[in-house]
C-alpha cells in the first residue's frame, strides 16, 4: 500500500472504527471478542483497501465487511462471538447504519439518566459495569438469588432505556 | 419488566442460553422497530460501561475489589489497526505486503487486570475528561491528557514509567503493550520486555518498538520526533515496520508523512545548519538563505553590520534556531546602516516573518531610522521568541505588529532605546498581536518612551524589572480584539520602578488607554498579583486605566506615592495589597497590609526585598487568575531573578515580588 493510501485509510478508520465497534459490540456480547472482531475487521479492511471505491461511504463499505467478517467467524469458530443468524446479522447491520446519526446524542442522555439511578439500582450498575462482574458473582456479594440480581438489572436497565427515550423526545424528565 | 427486557439484558450478559436465544431472533426478526429498540439498548450497554470504567478510574486503586479477565491480544482503538504485527514481530517486523501471516497472539494472562497502569503523579491531568490525581487507575482504552501546565507520570505493572509533559495525551491499549501518542511529549523508561512482546509506542507518523530502554517521543504538527537515551529502539512509519531504522542512544528521528526516517545525533539539528562567522562556512548573515524547519544559524563570536529580513518556516518540534554561540554573544551592529523600512529595506537588524522560531544569545545595538527602527521586528510571525538577548540604543527594542500571535521574550536585557526625534513614541518593548510572554526580563532606561508598550490582546508579564523610563513604565493600549471581556493582562511578581525627574510625563506609571481606536480600547482584566510598585516622584499615579479595563489587585506593595488609581468604568478591586498609610485608597482595595513601611531592605541601592519585621513578610495570599488559555489557575510566588531570569520563593507568601532578605 501506499503512503498516502495508508494514511487515507487511517483516516476513514479512524472516523468508522466507533460506529463498526458499536455494531460488533451489539451482535458479541463478550466484550473482549468483540474487541478481537474489530481488530480482525479492521485487519480485512486494510488488506481490502485497494478495492475501495472512493465514491462510496466508507462507512458502508466498511459495514459490509464487517457484516461478512461476523459471518465468517461465526461459520469459522467453535466458539463463535455471536451467535446470531445470517438474516438477523444482516437485518441488524441495516438498523445500525440507520441509528448512527443518534448515538452520540444516545451516549448523552444516558450521562444525564445515570445521575438519577441511585440506591440498589446505582449499587447493581457499578457492580456489573465498573467490577465486571456476572450476575451470579453478583448475587453471592449481595447475598440475592442470582435470578432475582438479572431481574434487576434487567428493570434498572429498562428504566435507564426509558429515562433516554423521555430525555431525547423531549419528554423531560 | 417485560420478558423482552429480560431477553435483551441477558443477550447484553452474554448469558442468553439457547430457547432464549431462539426468542431473541424471532422478536427481532418481526418488526424493524424491535431492532432498532434492541441495538438502541446496546448502544446504552456500551456507553454504561464506558462512563462507569471512567469514573473509576478517578477512584483510588485499593478501593477496586476485583478486575476482570483480559483477552490475550486485543487493541482498542481504531489507529491500532496493525497493532498485532508489530507486537509479534520484534526481530522481525513481519509485513502484509510481503505476505507474512502475523505471529500467533500471546497466550492469555489470567492474572492481568483491566486496569494496566496506574498514575503515581499529576496535575492538571484528566482520564477521559475526569480529573485525576496520583493514586488513579488507567483502563484499557482510557485516554490520559495533561493540560497546558500539567504533567503526569504513569507507572505500568512491569515497572515502566511513563512521563508525560505538559499538552500530553496518550492511551492505553493492547493489554498495556500499546501507547498511543496524540499530540505532547512522553519520557518513557521503559522496563525489560520479552523479545516476543515489546511495548510499542505509536503516533500517527511512528510506530517505535521497545523491549527496554529510555526514550522520548514528542508530536506536534504532524510530525513525531523520537529521541533514545539508553538502548535502542526500532522505528518505523507504521505497524508494517516498512523503512525500519533503529535509533540507538543519544539519537533521534523525526517522522513524517512524507520524508523518509532519517537517524541524527541527538546534537544535530533536524534541518540545515548555518555556521556564520570569520572561518565559518558564511562569513556573514546576509549570505544565509531563508529558514525551513529545525534549521539552524548558529552565528560565532563577533560584530555583524548587518540588516536583513528573514523568512522562517519552523515547526513546533523543529523550530528555526538563530543563535549566538561560542562564548561572548555576536553583536548586531546597525550603525550607519539604512533600516529605514522603505521598499525592500528592512526596518529592524533582524526582521522575521513566519513561525517557530527562536532567537537567542544575541546582542544588538544601534538600530536607528530616528523613529521606528527596531533590533528585532516581526512581522505576520507566531510563535517566535527572544530569549536571552541584549538589546541597547536602538529606537524600538523589540516591535510586533497586531498581526503577530504567541510571542515569548524571555531573560533578555533591553535599555536605553528610543530617539528624541519621536519622543515620547518609541520603547523599549512595543508589541502588539494575540498572545505574548514577557519574562525574566531587565526592560529599562527608555529614553523616550515607556519601557513597556502592548497591545496584545492577551499578555502574561512575569519576574520582570521594569523600571527607569523617561515617559512612564508600562501602557496596554486598545487594538482589534482588545476590547473583549477576555482580554486579560497578568501580571505576577515584577518589580516596576520609576525614576525621579523624568523629561516625559511625571504621572504615568501603568496605565490603559485607546490610543489605537478604531472600536479597540480595551476591556478584560488587569490582574496585578505579587508585584512591587515603587514610585520616585509621588506626582505617579499607579494604574490609570483610561477604558473598560477592569483592575484586580492582590498582594502588591505600592510604595512612593499616595496615588494608587485613576479609574475608569472598569474599576479596582482587591486584597492584601500594601498602601502607603496617607495614601487615597480606592473602595475597592479596603483590605490592606497594615504597617507605615513596606520595610525594604535597602531602596535606595535598589534592593526591594523585605528585611525582618517588614509588615509584607507572611501577609501575602494565593491569588488566582485566568491564564492565557482562558483556565483558572493558581498564581506562582515568583520574583525577578538576578541579573535576569525569575526566581521562585518558597514559605509562607510574602506581598511584593519579593522574599525576606537574608
Amino acid at each position: 500500500m501506499r503512503d498516502d493510501d495508508q494514511e487515507r485509510f487511517t483516516r476513514l478508520w479512524t472516523q468508522a472504527q466507533p460506529a463498526i465497534a458499536g455494531y460488533v459490540g451489539a451482535l458479541a456480547p463478550d466484550a473482549h471478542a468483540a474487541d478481537d472482531l474489530v481488530q480482525d475487521i479492521a485487519v480485512a479492511l486494510l488488506r481490502k483497501f485497494p478495492e475501495y471505491d472512493p465514491q462510496r461511504p466508507f462507512i458502508a463499505w466498511a459495514m459490509g465487511i464487517a457484516k461478512m467478517q461476523l459471518l465468517t467467524e461465526r461459520r469459522d469458530r467453535a466458539r463463535a462471538a455471536t451467535r446470531f443468524r445470517r438474516e438477523t446479522v444482516e437485518s441488524l447491520a441495516e438498523a445500525w447504519q440507520e441509528l448512527l446519526p443518534e448515538v452520540d446524542e444516545r451516549r448523552l442522555a444516558l450521562g444525564d439518566c445515570l445521575k438519577r439511578v441511585t440506591g440498589r439500582g446505582r449499587e447493581l450498575l457499578e457492580l456489573r459495569y465498573q467490577l465486571a462482574l456476572e450476575p451470579q458473582e453478583i448475587a453471592e456479594r449481595l447475598g440475592l438469588a442470582s435470578g432475582a440480581v438479572r431481574v434487576a438489572l434487567a428493570r434498572v436497565r429498562a428504566a435507564l432505556h426509558e429515562c433516554i427515550e423521555r430525555r431525547l423526545h423531549g419528554a423531560g424528565p | 419488566v417485560s420478558d423482552i427486557d429480560q431477553l435483551i439484558s441477558a443477550q447484553l450478559d452474554g448469558e442468553l442460553d439457547e430457547d432464549g436465544h431462539r426468542r431473541l431472533e424471532e422478536w427481532l426478526a418481526a418488526d424493524p422497530e424491535h431492532r432498532r429498540r434492541f441495538l438502541r439498548q446496546s448502544i446504552e450497554h456500551r456507553a454504561l460501561r464506558e462512563r462507569l470504567l471512567a469514573q473509576r478510574a478517578t477512584a483510588p486503586r485499593q478501593a477496586r475489589a476485583r478486575q476482570r479477565q483480559p483477552i490475550a491480544f486485543r487493541l482498542a482503538t481504531a489507529a491500532a489497526v496493525a497493532a498485532a504485527l508489530a507486537i509479534a514481530a520484534i526481530g522481525g517486523w513481519r509485513t502484509w505486503s510481503r505476505g507474512e501471516a502475523p505471529s500467533a497472539p500471546p497466550a492469555p494472562s489470567p492474572s492481568a487486570p483491566t486496569f494496566i497502569a496506574s498514575v503515581t503523579a499529576a496535575s492538571d491531568a484528566t482520564v477521559e475528561g475526569t480529573a485525576v490525581g496520583a493514586g488513579a487507575a488507567i483502563g484499557l482504552g482510557d485516554r490520559l491528557t495533561t493540560g497546558s501546565e500539567g504533567r503526569a507520570v504513569v507507572r505500568m505493572p512491569d515497572g515502566t514509567l511513563l512521563t508525560l509533559a505538559a499538552g500530553t495525551t496518550i492511551t492505553l491499549t493492547g493489554q498495556g503493550t500499546l501507547v498511543q501518542l496524540g499530540d505532547g511529549h512522553l519520557d518513557a523508561e521503559v522496563a525489560p520486555h520479552p523479545a516476543d512482546r515489546p511495548l510499542c509506542f505509536q503516533t500517527a507518523e511512528a510506530w517505535v518498538v521497545v523491549v527496554g530502554t529510555r526514550l522520548e517521543i514528542a508530536r506536534a504538527q504532524s510530525e513525531t520526533v523520537v529521541g533514545v537515551t539508553h538502548g535502542a529502539v526500532g522505528v518505523a512509519r507504521d505497524a508494517t515496520g516498512l523503512g525500519r531504522v533503529e535509533v540507538r542512544a543519544g539519537q533521534r528521528v523525526l517522522a513524517t508523512s512524507t520524508l523518509p526516517l532519517t537517524v541524527k545525533s541527538a546534537a544535530e539539528a533536524l534541518g540545515t545548519t548555518y555556521a556564520v562567522g570569520a572561518g565559518q562556512s558564511y562569513a556573514t548573515l546576509d549570505a544565509v538563505p531563508d529558514l525551513g524547519p529545525g534549521d539552524v544559524v548558529e552565528i560565532h563570536p563577533g560584530t555583524y553590520r548587518t540588516a536583513r529580513s528573514w523568512k522562517v518556516a519552523g515547526t513546533a518540534l523543529r523550530p528555526v534556531m538563530i543563535r549566538g554561540v561560542g562564548g561572548e554573544p555576536p553583536l548586531i551592529d546597525g550603525e550607519g546602516l539604512d533600516v529605514s523600512g522603505v521598499g525592500a529595506v528592512p526596518r529592524a537588524l533582524l526582521q522575521i516573518s513566519g513561525e517557530h522560531a527562536v532567537i537567542a544569545g544575541l546582542s544588538f545595538a544601534n538600530a536607528r531610522n530616528h523613529a521606528n527602527a527596531a533590533a528585532i521586528r516581526l512581522l505576520e510571525a507566531k510563535s517566535i521568541t527572544v530569549q536571552d538577548c541584549r538589546i541597547a540604543r536602538c529606537d524600538d527594542g523589540i516591535s510586533c505588529g497586531d498581526e503577530c500571535d504567541d510571542l515569548a521574550i524571555v531573560d533578555c536585557d533591553i535599555g536605553f532605546c528610543g530617539t528624541p526625534e519621536k519622543d515620547g513614541y518609541c520603547h523599549d518593548v512595543y508589541i502588539g498581536g494575540g498572545f505574548a510572554l514577557v519574562r525574566g526580563c531587565d526592560i529599562h532606561d527608555a529614553l523616550n518612551g515607556q519601557a513597556l508598550k502592548s497591545s496584545c490582546r492577551r499578555l502574561e508579564i512575569v519576574g520582570n524589572r521594569i523600571h527607569g523610563a523617561e515617559d512612564g513604565e508600562i501602557s496596554f493600549i486598545g487594538a482589534p480584539g482588545t476590547a473583549a471581556s477576555d482580554a486579560d493582562v497578568t501580571m505576577i511578581g515584577n518589580l516596576v520602578a520609576s525614576k525621579p525627574g523624568r523629561h516625559g510625563n511625571s504621572r504615568r506609571f501603568i496605565e490603559t488607554d485607546d490610543e489605537k481606536g478604531g472600536g479597540g480600547g480595551r476591556g478584560g482584566t488587569l490582574h496585578l498579583i505579587g508585584n512591587t510598585f515603587v514610585a520616585a516622584d509621588p506626582k505617579v499615579v499607579f494604574v490609570a486605566t483610561l477604558g473598560g479595563m477592569r483592575v484586580i489587585a492582590e498582594g502588591n506593595i505600592f510604595s512612593g506615592s499616595d496615588q494608587v488609581a485613576l479609574l475608569g468604568p472598569g474599576g479596582i478591586t482587591g486584597r492584601r495589597n500594601w498602601l502607603p498609610p496617607t495614601a487615597t485608597v480606592p473602595a475597592g482595595l479596603g483590605d490592606r497590609v497594615p504597617g507605615d513601611e513596606p520595610g525594604f531592605a535597602d531602596a535606595d541601592a535598589g534592593d526591594y526585598r523585605l528585611r525582618s519585621g517588614s509588615p509584607c513578610l507572611g501577609a501575602g495570599v494565593e491569588a488566582r487568575y485566568r491564564d492565557a488559555a482562558g483556565r483558572d489557575r493558581v498564581a506562582p510566588t515568583v520574583g525577578p531573578g538576578s541579573p535576569l531570569g525569575v526566581a521562585a520563593r518558597q514559605g509562607p507568601p510574602a506581598v511584593g515580588a519579593f522574599g525576606p532578605a537574608p
